[in-house]
């Protein structure tokens, strides 16, 4: 995929990079958050929020990171933010869990087609704690080396290690009960 | 055995959950408006501080901001008036009744957040982005 650069912003120009940020990364970012968050109208406005949050941080972008790891740490603070007024607000923890169901359960049709093994990987995916579950998203998924997955989180090379070998034992516990 | 599960997993949330995940135009727009949305709310923000070094009426203000080309308030004068309850109650402007009328000027504080908006403006060489960091 071709790396969107950012030079000198104005309105207009800021506008314009938004708009393209969002037709490459929206859709990864969509799915990114909804990693996160579990919940398809959360998701859906965090992803917006971010993106709104991202037009007024352009300016503080300084070329270090790809424009897309940029994004995505801040869309990383802006989910985990959210997870924390949401945990400190007491807020239902039993519908979270519910929700992977919920929303499996709104098309019929893609029930029907979908292996039972990719739901019971998804289910086991979503139902780990975020710190197990966001290495295993982007290990997996966006297939990101341990290199970058530790400048991604900020967190050291040996700690996403160990994350990544503890969240597979956590998988494999729950995919072998089945 | 289970390597291949670990191997499955992009697929299996890509046939999973991700497929009832559409960033749709509708959503891009909705961040369009946002932002502009912000943006108009920042200028008129900007020009009602600076306007308000000495103090004036409301009326007053909507003529003041339309002759600065400020469009926003044209056809929504309400604006102005929820603009303003808002930089009080952040206590940026003082305001004060006299004869039934309601006046405002900047508050000390007010004067403060002038001259760091300014100054970024300069600097930056383009409009600050949010008047009241939350």
């Amino acid at each position: 995929m071709e790396e969107l650069e950012v030079g000198f912003i104005d309105f207009a120009e800021k506008t314009e990079i938004i708009d393209s940020m969002m037709n490459q990364y929206g859709q990864e970012l969509f799915q990114l958050v909804f990693s996160y968050v579990k919940n398809i109208p959360v998701a859906e406005d965090l992803t917006q929020d971010i993106f709104v949050k991202c037009y007024h941080s352009l300016h503080t972008y300084k070329g270090k990171a790809t424009l897309r790891t940029w994004l995505w740490r801040i869309a990383i603070n802006h989910c985990k933010d959210y997870l924390k007024s949401w945990y400190n607000n007491k807020v239902m923890l039993t519908e979270n869990t519910n929700d992977m169901e919920h929303h499996q359960v709104q098309n019929v049709e893609q029930i029907v087609i979908q292996s039972d093994e990719d739901n019971q990987i998804t289910a086991s995916v979503m139902n780990l704690p975020v710190k197990y579950r966001e290495v295993i998203y982007f290990y997996y998924y966006e297939e990101l080396t341990i290199k970058d997955l530790a400048e991604l989180l900020g967190i050291n090379h040996n700690t996403v290690k160990t994350r990544l070998k503890r969240a597979k034992e956590l998988l494999k516990k729950e995919l072998e009960e089945l | 055995m289970m390597e291949d599960k670990f191997t499955r997993i992009k697929t299996a949330l890509y046939n999973t959950s991700f497929k009832q995940l559409n960033f749709s135009e509708q959503m891009k727009n909705r961040v369009k408006q946002q932002i502009e949305l912000e943006e108009n709310a920042a200028d008129l923000n900007l020009a009602i501080l600076q306007l308000l070094v000495n103090e004036k009426t409301g009326y007053e203000l909507v003529h003041l901001l339309q002759a600065r080309g400020i469009n926003v308030i044209k056809d929504n004068e309400g604006m102005l008036y929820t603009n303003l309850h808002v930089l009080e109650k952040e206590r940026l402007l003082v305001s004060n009744w006299s004869q039934g009328i309601k006046s405002y000027r900047l508050s000390d504080k007010g004067k403060r957040v002038l001259n760091r908006l300014e100054k970024e403006q300069t600097d930056k060489g383009h409009p600050f982005k949010k008047l009241i960091e939350g």
